[in-house]
């Protein structure tokens, strides 16, 4: 048996009302970052880290 | 710490603002105590309500939090109210005693925080000798037994010896690192030579990147990327997520996840957010559980998804393929650079895009503070040709030939053929 004087938790919350409409968001995220990082494999981004320069 | 950890909701607890350090880069101008600070006993109601509106975890902060004569009573009621008691530290002053105490009293986890190398540190931090108190200090936590990490605000001092960083850090013993980029606020804001521009991110990253890689393989500390590290760029699951396929940024959290108090009862929804822009109430005049409830200032991230959401972004935010998930970012990121929130140039999503387009971009501060806690100033953004030359008199313009590689690094795989 529970207390029903203690006061529901209000935290966390969740900032989305519509469980759908999250779904699509971080699916279409996450296909755009598997793009991203097919990208960087396959090519390398636009600059690499110099690891050789600065070597102390 | 245990791997299974994970946080649910989040309480972050400025319970002073005295300080033994005088940070360059303090978003709160630490320094002095403010001038009504809670009382123990209203710091252990707040305690009480803490855990009564659904908080898991609170991590004491300062100013310094030890320099609050009854900190560990407070430490000692928020683990007795069923929550993990953590603190973040500039670790300057903790005895092998302070951490048996602090043992004693429930503290679960330490953050301390360490800004450079030991010239960089002792510079940024405003004191020296404070490098070697910080790696003393996290010498005792091992002794006594609590796992402690490392926090590290990443700017144009401190870049370029982030490899030497993990490795002082690991080699002492830390589990976790989080990593943060110093934005302008508070003292920041008056030193805003010393934060990374926008551009220079395209160089931050794969270093950063190469890091967390080679965290991951040693094993020891976990990379934690603060809230406004990434967004959506090819390194984003590597630093936020551990490489989970859904480790990414889903938006700030502020009110929903994660509060932040002030010592003198203010209350917002994230610690670091700007006093005046955010504030919900005062712990002495209302509720918590009221503020949380009602207080504006701390649900303007419950209207994810509608239009509102996307109305309050602007700039390249406003046009991005992520701006409905990621809504601007870091929320106080955003707001103090343009003293509005909703348009993040901290993002390595946005600089590789400016990129592609032959764009960088450079800010440079329109307006100062007005030198209270938590307080910003405003930056204009100018876009300029991504190979024209770099502006005169900028000596610490960070480049990835100024990173300091130890030859350890050398071993370490080439980070594309990695990803």
């Amino acid at each position: 048996m529970t207390s029903s004087s203690q006061p529901s938790p209000l935290l966390p919350r969740s900032g989305w009302q519509n469980e759908q409409a999250l779904l699509k968001q971080l699916v279409k995220a996450k296909q755009a970052l598997d793009a991203a990082e097919l990208t960087a494999a396959l090519w390398g981004i636009r600059r690499q880290p110099q690891t050789s320069s600065h070597t102390i | 710490m245990s791997e299974q950890y994970f946080r649910i909701s989040y309480a972050v607890w400025e319970i002073t603002l005295k300080c033994n350090l005088a940070c360059s880069h303090c978003g709160s101008r630490a320094g002095q105590a403010r001038e009504k600070e809670l009382s123990t006993g209203e710091a252990l109601d707040v305690v009480r309500q803490l855990a009564e509106v659904g908080i898991k975890e609170v991590t004491l902060i300062g100013g310094e939090a030890f320099l609050r004569p009854d900190w560990l009573e407070i430490a000692r009621a928020i683990t007795g109210a069923g929550m993990l008691c953590t603190m973040t530290t500039g670790g300057y002053g903790i005895s092998l005693d302070m951490a048996r105490r602090m043992k004693e009293a429930g503290i679960g986890v330490v953050s301390i925080s360490t800004d450079g190398m030991e010239e960089t540190h002792d510079r940024l931090r405003g004191r020296k000798g404070s490098w070697k108190s910080g790696a003393r200090t996290m010498s005792y936590l091992r002794e006594v037994g609590i796992p402690f990490g490392c926090n590290t605000q990443i700017n144009r001092l401190s870049a370029p010896e982030m490899p030497l960083i993990y490795e002082h850090i690991r080699d002492l013993g830390a589990e976790a690192w989080q990593i943060q980029l110093t934005v302008p606020m508070g003292n920041a804001a008056d030193n805003a030579d010393i934060l990374m521009q926008p551009s220079e991110l395209l160089d931050l990253y794969p270093m950063l990147a190469r890091i967390a890689q080679r965290a991951e393989r040693e094993g020891q500390v976990k990379v934690r990327a603060g809230n406004n590290i990434g967004y959506y760029g090819p390194y984003e699951r590597l630093l936020r997520g551990g490489g989970e396929a859904w480790g990414f940024w889903q938006g700030c959290n502020a009110g929903l996840s994660t509060l932040g108090l002030e010592a003198d009862g203010t209350i917002k929804g994230c610690p670091s957010l700007p006093t005046a822009a955010y504030t919900g109430g005062n712990i002495r005049h209302r509720a918590l559980r009221d503020i949380v409830e009602h207080a504006a200032e701390l649900r303007f991230n419950l209207n994810a998804g509608t239009p509102e959401a996307i109305d309050s972004l602007w700039g390249f935010c406003k046009t991005c393929q992520f701006a409905e998930l990621c809504r601007g970012g870091c929320t106080w990121t955003a707001h103090v650079f343009f003293d509005r929130r909703g348009n993040n140039p901290y993002c390595h999503h946005r600089a590789l895009e400016q990129a592609k387009r032959g764009v960088r971009e450079r800010f440079y501060p329109k307006r100062q503070a007005q030198g209270l806690p938590f307080d910003n100033g405003e930056f204009a953004i100018v876009e300029e040709p991504l190979d024209a030359p770099w502006i005169e008199h900028d000596p610490l313009h960070f480049t990835s030939d100024r990173i300091q590689w130890s030859e350890s690094w050398l071993k370490e795989p080439e980070l594309a053929m990695a990803l």
